[in-house]
């Protein structure tokens, strides 16, 4: 499961080797040039999950904060989950993988945590996030499938090119 | 296996509807999946064509929002406004209200029933209410309160033949074409992310998106270029662009010669406006300035689209006649990716229709101006008889505490409620309304210049019913039942009756149908207005649209050369045939009406050591949390629950003001408290709250920053700032304002 975030505007560009990936693991690709920050994968989530696992809020939280608590201000709104790696965070609230401390000890799996939606995986569906997604945002597939996501993104740099005369 | 993305639950479901959400102007397709009549899940309909399957946060929030216990769901009636509202029954509730108003039409003072209305009332709501008005005999109907300059005596009517209200030229379908848009004074991603969509697909198929506001929101986050220009000053801008497009020959010489007329008198106009005044005058940058003119001068096809539902009210007739010039100088009309598109349009102005019983208010009509309710409560509340009104208009009055002063002078206010809000409580009489998923019905207000179906998907709650049942039902206890004839006597309402009757009665929509538009019936995106003739509820047949699939039904491209307008002789409905440029003054904010009271803030204001409000207050729309039915709802983890005023952290900090400190703002009309708010998108002499915030609201309790507004001019525009001055709470006011004017005048 990878979490990749692209935009043409980012500053230090890694290009993606899908062949040094396994060609078969899930990516969810997050368009950061067209989300607008409404909110609504936060909201799809709830409606997905809320319910029915009955806990208060979503696994898709789109606040990232400012490190220094005491200046709490919102740097942006992107949709964000939890990426289930080895280094547990504070960043995706109680929904985070690990439920331990940043320090390691005692660390032990969160089974609420963002899964894709594994049981609408199950059913031959994308995520509620991604299927919900206001501007079309969020794409979703193996990395074989995001390749052909990912050349569009690329082609569509041309709409930089100056028009003169 | 390969996953899809497919507009479906997994939770178990017996049948799909579908509907059109009528949350905003933006008209999505919606899927609601039903459970035995009960609704399991909501999602986007894939085969509209306006949304394509996406939803946003307000239509996902219609989910939780019949299953709110905050909802008013009984008629409620009480003698004053200071008494406990009782429950009643829904008769009972219309036979007390229609005593009270027939004893107005008894001592002949019909006009002194006021019925309220403004744009982002549902057609249900300003169709019977604009019908009641007339057949009543009142001459204070709904119309009386829409923006004027979108009206029949706007300027837009003046240049185009068409009123701003109505003119939309080129639908969402065919804004990929454009090369160039402009967003002028509107916040799309916060309050129309669906009609955002087209905006940032033409982006990024290699269009220019520019934006005009005067803070940085996410869409001028998007933008190629975005000017953040000084509150109020926006029109001036438009006419250094003018200035500049013409300066470098960047006319449609062929177009302003066959379509216009009155540019050499708009040359002249115009002369004064040179770039460096200008860039002075709107705080931005001159290079910035001359680098928006040359993007516009070199793109062929420019969009221009002004104001939004939330924005619209605070346009002025200079701000919609210099968008209207600056396309029609780039020669960007009637032809693919052009246009001036003002969304929020709707083929009804109410302006027309069956004669009244008394038979005066027809020609009483012209004599009545367009005019705000706080200018009526403050001048002459005895005027008011009885009021009735709907959604949540009390917050968004300006001179708040007077205005609302006159409310409690008022013998009788009905209130058409959804949610406990500040209106409901400025209310004698509550009627519990339907939520538009609870009853059948036309949505006529679009950002894409189409009429649509909205179908009943689940039972209303309580005794709640539609609006246009309630003025039904108040029409036959005032025994003008004959011209509600749609609705028996008993209460039962044949929506569709009702809606092919108003379709019918209008030239612009007279081949239209409920059937035609019900979205189960049909092709899911109802038809494009005006629709006068049998073959214009088809397909249009043209090469230039992108995706025959997602098309909708109707005429996208309005003004077509060689073409003429529905139902005229002429390509433009002007007098002259041609566009009229003359529209625009030479003035920077024309105030002729009242020299005295410039809507203008002067450049060298903070050279006056005295100065009492040195601060400009605006407001607009918050992403954060949706207002549905004049209610702010909230189903999101949100954590900017505790911050509202937004302040830029430079001016904060002179002030002593930190995240979630109380701040007061306050000038001669009022004193509002809220939790501060650091913001890098606002200038250092700018303060935003947001709008239609009131004191009974569940998460921003605080007074509508409207209310430190001044009144309106009657026909012209609300205010778009008010001059204020903030502090700390608990600090010393004059000491903070010195301090405030020290860093000021160092900018």
């Amino acid at each position: 499961m990878r979490l990749l975030f692209v935009s043409k505007n980012f500053e230090q560009r890694k290009p993606i080797h899908t062949e040094s990936h396994d060609p078969k693991e899930m990516v969810m690709v997050v368009d950061v040039d067209r989300c607008i920050s409404c909110g609504a994968c936060q909201l799809a989530c709830k409606i997905e999950h809320g319910e029915s696992v009955g806990i208060p809020g979503s696994f898709r939280p789109i606040e990232i904060k400012d490190e220094e608590k005491e200046k709490e201000s919102r740097i942006m709104y992107l949709p964000l989950a939890c990426r289930h790696c080895e280094s547990p965070c504070e960043y995706y609230g109680p929904y985070n993988f690990w439920t331990a401390c940043p320090e390691g000890k005692a660390r032990e799996k969160n089974f609420i945590s963002c899964d894709f939606c594994i049981e609408r995986a199950r059913a031959g569906m994308w995520p509620a996030c991604a299927t919900r997604c206001t501007m079309k945002t969020i794409y979703f597939g193996t990395f074989e499938e995001i390749g052909f996501t990912l050349g569009e993104k690329g082609l569509r740099e041309m709409g930089d090119v100056e028009i003169t005369g | 296996m390969t996953l899809r993305k497919k507009q479906e639950p997994i939770r178990k479901y017996r049948s799909i509807r579908r509907t059109t959400c009528c949350n905003c102007p933006a008209g999505c397709g919606l899927k609601v999946f039903l459970n035995n009549s009960t609704m399991v899940d909501i999602y986007g309909d894939e085969e509209h064509p306006v949304n394509k399957g996406a939803c946003c946060p307000k239509g996902l929030l219609s989910y939780f929002h019949l299953k709110n216990p905050k909802r008013i769901v009984t008629p409620q009636i009480r003698e004053t406004l200071n008494d406990p509202f009782k429950n009643v029954s829904w008769d009972e509730a219309v036979a007390f209200t229609a005593r009270k108003i027939q004893a107005l039409a008894e001592q002949g003072e019909e006009d002194a029933l006021f019925i309220h209305g403004d744009e982002c009332a549902p057609f249900a709501y300003s169709s019977g209410a604009s019908l009641f008005a007339r057949t009543f005999g009142t001459a204070n109907g709904p119309e009386c309160f829409l923006p004027h300059p979108f009206g029949n005596e706007g300027a837009i009517r003046k240049m185009f033949g068409v009123s701003g209200g109505q003119l939309l030229m080129n639908s969402p379908r065919d804004w990929g074409h454009s090369r160039c848009i402009l967003l002028y004074e509107c916040d799309l991603a916060a309050s129309d992310p669906i009609t955002f969509g087209p905006i940032i697909d033409a982006r990024d198929r290699g269009a220019r998106l520019l934006t005009i506001g005067s803070k940085r929101t996410v869409t001028s986050s998007k933008a190629t270029l975005g000017l953040r220009v000084k509150p109020g000053s926006q029109s001036t801008i438009l006419k250094g662009i003018i200035h500049l497009l013409i300066e470098k020959g960047f006319v449609d010489q062929d177009f302003v010669k066959e379509s216009t007329t009155g540019y050499d008198a708009l040359k002249s106009k115009i002369r004064s406006f040179t770039p460096d005044a200008v860039a002075k005058s709107c705080w931005v940058k001159q290079e910035d300035l001359e680098r928006m003119a040359d993007l516009i001068g070199r793109a062929r096809t420019l969009q221009v689209i002004a104001g939004n539902w939330s924005t619209r009210s605070r346009l002025s007739d200079e701000d919609l006649s210099a968008c209207g010039a600056l396309v029609c100088l780039r020669g960007s009309v009637g032809i693919p990716g052009g246009g001036l598109n003002l969304l929020n349009v709707s083929p009804f102005s109410f302006e027309v229709g069956p004669a009244d019983r008394s038979g005066r208010s027809a020609d009483k009509k012209d004599s009545v101006p367009n005019r705000f309710l706080e200018n009526i409560l403050i001048d002459d509340p005895d005027s008011i008889g009885a009021l009735i009104w709907h959604g949540n208009p009390s917050p968004k009055m300006a001179l708040g505490k007077r205005a609302k002063a006159g409310l409690k002078e008022i013998p009788l206010i009905v209130h058409l409620s959804s949610y406990p809000n500040e209106t409901y409580h400025y209310s004698h009489i509550s009627f519990p309304m339907s939520s538009w998923l609870e009853y059948s019905g036309l949505v006529s207000r679009n950002n894409g210049r189409a009429i649509q179906w909205h179908n009943r998907i689940v039972d209303p709650p309580g005794e709640c019913k539609s609006p246009l049942h309630f003025w039904s039902d108040l029409a036959h206890a005032c025994n003008m039942g004959e011209h509600f004839f749609w609705a028996a006597k008993t209460g039962n309402m044949d929506e569709r009756l009702a809606a092919d009757h108003f379709l019918k009665e209008n030239p612009l929509t007279r081949s239209a149908s409920s059937d035609k538009l019900d979205p189960e019936k049909n092709p899911p995106g109802g038809l494009l207005w005006p629709c006068t003739e049998e073959g214009d509820v088809e397909f249009e047949e043209s090469r230039f649209l992108i995706g025959r699939q997602g098309n909708v039904r109707g005429k996208n491209i309005l003004f077509e050369r060689h073409t003429h307008f529905p139902l005229t002789e002429k390509r433009f409905p002007t007098r002259s045939g041609k566009i009229s440029l003359l529209e625009i003054s030479g003035q920077e904010r024309p105030s002729e009406k009242n020299p005295e009271h410039q809507n203008l803030i002067p450049d060298s204001y903070l050279s006056d050591r005295d100065i009492r409000f040195p601060l400009i207050l605006i407001t607009g729309v918050l992403v954060d949390y949706v207002e549905e039915f004049g209610y702010f709802v909230s189903d999101r983890d949100t954590w900017t629950a505790d911050m509202t005023a937004q302040i830029n952290p430079r001016t904060a900090k002179v002030l002593g003001i930190e995240n979630r400190d109380t701040m007061v703002v306050e000038n001669d009309q009022g004193v509002i408290s809220a939790p501060a708010w650091l913001h890098e998108g606002l200038d250092p002499r700018v303060i935003w709250l947001p709008e239609g915030v009131d004191p009974f609201q569940p998460h921003l309790g605080s007074d509508s920053p409207l209310s430190l507004f001044e009144a309106p001019e009657i026909c012209s525009e609300k205010r778009s700032f008010s001059m204020v001055t903030a502090y700390k709470e608990g600090r010393n006011k004059v000491e903070s304002r010195q301090r405030l004017l020290n860093f000021l005048g160092t900018l």
